[in-house]
């Protein structure tokens, strides 16, 4: 029976995401969510905002450039009891490749989503400034209402860092589309 | 045929592809706080100095040894007192990855290979102290990225000195801090 409606649920989105993956046009949207650093000792939970245009190339494809801000939430360390430090900001500017149409929607829809991003980190506390090219990579659903997709998704994002390393985060967000030129 | 002209090189990205993210997904930032041993009592014609080992003193340094990818950054908690009575104290601290040798003074301070200025820009009047918190310790820091690469190396020499002809400090802890100490942040993988 668990099997059975585990194949159901698969067809409807399957059918759901077929009966959309023509639709083309384009979109605007804005974004807000939390940003989580993954194994970031020098970082806490943060806030992510930013805009994106979903731009429908046909089929199943679509292209989304996209301009965020997020920062990482002032830390602390227990053996430094009562200093507080700041964490870093960083503005990014980058290119998702949407797999599932970034067209208009009608229901709802999943998609999957990669892509590259230019990331700038800006912190205080050291004193401290610099670019790299990261990517990303993360999947979403989105519900159409109209001309309005509303979206949430979950992305995660690699940030090389000089010398080395790299910072890492999920990012869990939900934000507004509006669509133009449906047909 | 076309397929496979396509998948080979299309698997090959995706092999190198997951390489690369491998390496950074398992790569980490981690900040350490690592307390002095002793005070550093030094004067003109005997600067004290501290050995700091990091694999030694850190269990979390010591357990990345092998795979440290890069110092980022390194701040500075203590407390400077100038015991002169008659002169103010432009103070110092040095870092060097050797040891200066036994009973140096400040010019052999200034002089050894590889030591590094790290900290200056604070003037103690007589019997006055300054207390550095990591925080502020950031007004005083100089030549970061050259101290960076000593401690990237896990075991250096810490001094502190006064840039006059005759001095007398004390490099000891804040608060309830028994003695100074360093944040070390580093990337790891």
């Amino acid at each position: 029976m668990k099997r059975q409606m585990t194949w159901v649920a698969a067809a409807v989105l399957l059918a759901a995401w077929a009966s959309t993956a023509g639709a083309t046009g384009w979109g605007i949207g804005g974004f807000g969510g939390i940003s989580i650093p993954i194994v970031q000792d020098d970082a806490e939970q943060g806030t992510i905002y930013g805009a994106q245009l979903r731009l429908s190339v046909g089929g199943l494809l679509g292209i989304e450039p996209n301009v965020m801000y997020f920062r990482n939430g002032d830390w602390e360390l227990d053996a430094v009891p009562g200093e507080v430090y700041d964490g870093s900001k960083f503005y990014a500017i980058g290119v998702n490749v949407i797999l599932g149409s970034a067209g208009p929607p009608t229901g709802f829809r999943m998609f999957g989503l990669a892509g590259g991003k230019y990331y700038n980190e800006d912190n205080d506390y050291r004193d401290f400034s610099s670019s790299k090219l990261g990517w990303n990579a993360g999947v979403g659903l989105e519900i159409g209402l109209g001309t309005v997709g509303v979206e949430a998704r979950a992305e995660g994002n690699i940030m090389p860092l000089d010398g080395g390393g790299s910072r890492k985060w999920v990012h869990l967000r939900a934000g507004l589309n509006y669509y133009f030129g449906i047909r | 045929m076309r397929m496979t002209t396509i998948r080979r090189p299309l698997t090959a990205l995706v092999a190198v592809a997951a390489l690369l993210v491998a390496g950074c997904i398992l790569s980490g930032q981690f900040v350490i706080v690592i307390p002095f041993a002793d005070d550093i009592e030094a004067t003109d014609s005997n600067v004290g100095s501290l050995e700091i080992n990091l694999a030694n003193v850190s269990k979390t340094w010591e357990e990345h040894a092998d795979d440290i990818q890069n110092i980022v950054d390194l701040k500075f908690e203590c407390k400077v007192t100038n015991n002169h009575g008659d002169s103010t104290a432009a103070g110092e601290v040095w870092i060097s990855p050797t040891s200066v040798g036994s009973n140096p003074d400040a010019d052999d301070v200034r002089s050894h290979e590889g030591a590094v200025l790290f900290l200056s820009g604070f003037e103690l009047a007589p019997g006055a102290d300054i207390s550095i918190t990591f925080k502020k310790s950031a007004d005083y820091i100089t030549n970061l990225e050259s101290v960076l690469d000593i401690i990237e190396g896990g075991v250096f020499h810490v001094y502190g000195i006064a840039n006059n002809r005759e001095f007398n400090i004390t490099i000891s802890g804040i608060g309830d801090r028994l003695h100074g100490r360093i944040m070390v942040t580093f990337s790891a993988g």
